[in-house]
């Protein structure tokens, strides 16, 4: 067996350039698959990073119904110390409660509709990143009365700045149209243009004044310590409550958003196609590069067969080259790969070129590159085995030569 | 030395070879026997069917008709497989153009018969070192088949055809790419390796200085043995 490993090697560079063309067909298919899959990974991770932090969390309780029909009527009474006891469950990092409506906000020049969300300024900022994209002013503190925090979008298209007061016209719990005179107290900026145009913030204390809806909220946010157990937590959370609060639901941010969900499956399913792509061109290249090698040695293999070699042993042989080609394409592909997505995970890939697409689905410009360990392996054993069962036939080939025929062939 | 044994018996061996439409008989019905220990060679000018009848004897080939029984089995009924085995086992080859294998240096040329024949690797290292060193060839065991003479090539191929002691050696005209000393050199190894192994020789020329050299000459024309010291 050990000489078939030497034959093999050894063969490999006898005709250096063909090696090295496969070599680098299989290098640079690998390359541009992982660089892909990093990139890919980077908008998924930046896409649902975005969501969860502006609007989503990691998991959320909602009144039984809310999702699907998302009003005011369908709140749930909850104080602070719901929000507490659900941060006692293993795994729950905050919880913060929100009330969230749809309002008309006016300036002295224009109106608009947004979503006004009552949050709790303590704990709003454990549970999602939008007090952090606080750009002028301030963001809600406790305490805050009639204070209000506008996307950066909704206060330029209402021509508002720091300290200018805005009217706040909602139906409140009796129906009733109620008017509030708020006083733009910070204004934030995020990835998400669109989302800053309808978002406006102020705190829970006032929400309730404007709706009307006391001690009751829309739906409480919550962070986990650990992305990867989100599922499990909401299962906690779904029992912890199953008993006392059969009147409300836990959702993960997967479920609570189908478009997100689907955008990631898309970009997933691109990445297999690519996959699939890919390894058919490296496929096509390592077939027609092992059956050259095997019409360039059909005099050699015929001897092989004389001297008693099997058709089995033959077939090894071949496959053996090709495999060892293969790990050498690996290996660089591999590497390169490794080296521009330390790079592009660190410094990330600027697409500001065409940031008002990125802007529109929440992803920022700067896309940094994401591999985990299990896609990396998978990666280099998915292309080892693609030049494997591509040089099976050249082998078969090689194995079904007639002897005497091998031998006289020039 | 002969034993009077038979080893090889031939009878009506016919092979024609079809290009196209066109059929060309390289063999029309030929009879041979070979015993044990002969140092014999097949003798013939160019096209006469001498490498075809060694190829239908090695079971490299099938005939279209006629029967080949080596060592009691008939070869022309054998499959691939057991063609294959047989050779293995029993047959050594030595070509016109040496056909080691180039990647593989003269030792490990000389080896490999034994690897397929799962010797294990000490004791084929050794008698691959002992049969280089009968060929006068111990020093050049870590070159390369490129880095070697014609002469010495052929010599690590008489090598490689003995190492598993096979009953039969078919060389095909071994000394038609060598010089005159060479050549002598070889057929001077073949010899004492067919007296000290026991091996027997078979092998074809149209070298009338190799034909001398034989005990038994078969003499090939148009695809027949000629009557004249052809045989039994």
């Amino acid at each position: 067996m050990r000489t078939f490993f030497a034959l093999a090697w050894r063969n490999l560079w006898r005709n250096l350039s063909r090696s090295l063309i496969m070599i680098a067909g299989i290098a640079v298919g690998l390359f541009g698959l992982i660089v892909y899959f990093g990139i890919s990974n980077g908008f998924i991770y930046e896409m649902v990073d975005a969501a969860i932090e502006l609007e989503l969390a990691h998991i959320q309780v909602n009144k039984q119904g809310y999702l699907k029909n998302p009003i005011p009527k369908n709140s749930f009474a909850a104080d602070s110390l719901f929000s507490e006891r659900l941060e006692q469950i293993a795994g729950v990092e905050a919880a913060s409660g929100r009330f969230k409506a749809a309002v008309l906000i006016s300036s002295a020049e224009k109106s608009s509709r947004v979503e006004l969300v009552g949050v709790d300024p303590a704990g709003e900022g454990l549970v999602t990143g939008i007090p952090s994209l606080t750009v002028e002013g301030e963001y809600l503190q406790p305490g805050d009365d009639r204070k209000i925090v506008l996307g950066g979008e909704l206060a330029k298209s209402l021509g508002v700045e720091i300290g200018d007061k805005v009217v706040v016209m909602a139906q409140d719990k009796n129906n009733e149209l109620q008017s509030f005179l708020l006083r733009v107290g910070g204004i934030f900026t995020s990835s998400a243009p669109s989302w800053d145009k309808t978002s406006a913030f102020v705190s829970l204390e006032t929400m309730h004044r404007i709706v009307n809806h006391s001690g009751e909220l829309t739906s409480i946010l919550i962070r986990v310590s650990n992305e990867d157990t989100v599922d499990l937590i909401a299962e906690s959370i779904r029992k912890s409550l199953a008993g006392e609060r059969p009147d409300l639901q836990v959702s993960t941010w997967l479920e609570i958003s189908p478009i997100l969900s689907q955008s990631i499956d898309m970009f997933n399913n691109f990445v297999w196609i690519f996959y699939l792509i890919i390894y058919l061109a490296m496929a096509f290249g390592v077939i027609n590069i092992m059956l050259m090698a095997v019409i360039d040695r059909t005099h050699e293999l015929g001897v092989m067969r004389a001297v008693g070699t099997t058709p089995g042993q033959v077939m090894l042989v071949v496959l053996l080259e090709a495999a060892m080609l293969g790990l050498v394409g690996v290996a660089v592909g591999g590497s390169a790969a490794w080296l521009l997505n330390s790079y592009l995970s660190t410094h990330g890939l600027d697409l500001s070129y065409w940031s008002s697409g990125m802007a529109f689905m929440g992803i920022p410009n700067v896309i940094h590159s994401e591999i985990r360990t299990g896609e990396w392996a998978l990666s280099f054993i998915s292309a080892e085995t693609a030049v494997i069962v591509a040089s099976i036939w050249p082998a078969w080939r090689a194995s079904r030569l007639k002897v005497v025929e091998a031998i006289q062939f020039e | 030395m002969q034993s009077g044994k038979k080893i090889l018996e031939v009878r009506n061996l016919r092979k024609v070879y079809r290009t196209g439409e066109v059929e060309t008989p390289a063999l029309r019905g030929v009879d041979l026997i070979l015993d044990e220990g002969e140092f014999a060679s097949v003798v013939g000018p160019s096209g006469c069917g001498k490498t075809t009848l060694l190829n239908l004897i090695g079971g490299l080939d099938a005939p279209n008709s006629g029967t080949i029984i080596f060592e009691g089995v008939r070869l022309d009924q054998c499959s691939e497989k057991e063609l294959s085995r047989i050779r293995l086992a029993h047959i050594g080859f030595v070509f016109q153009a040496y056909n080691l294998f180039p990647v593989l240096t003269a030792l490990e040329n000389v080896e490999y018969v034994m690897m397929l024949r799962a010797v294990p690797s000490a004791e084929r290292r050794r008698k691959a070192m002992e049969l280089l060193d009968s060929v006068d060839l111990a020093e050049m065991a870590h070159k390369r088949p490129t880095q070697l003479s014609g002469g010495q090539q052929q010599r690590v191929a008489v090598a490689r055809a003995i190492s598993t002691d096979p009953r039969l050696v078919l060389a095909d005209e071994p000394t038609a790419n060598l010089d005159s000393e060479s050549a002598g050199q070889l057929l001077d190894l073949m010899e004492k390796l067919n007296r000290e192994h026991g091996a027997t020789f078979l092998f074809s020329t149209h070298d009338q200085r190799v034909v001398a050299r034989a005990r038994r000459v078969i003499h090939l024309r148009d695809g027949r043995v000629l009557k004249k010291n052809n045989g039994k």
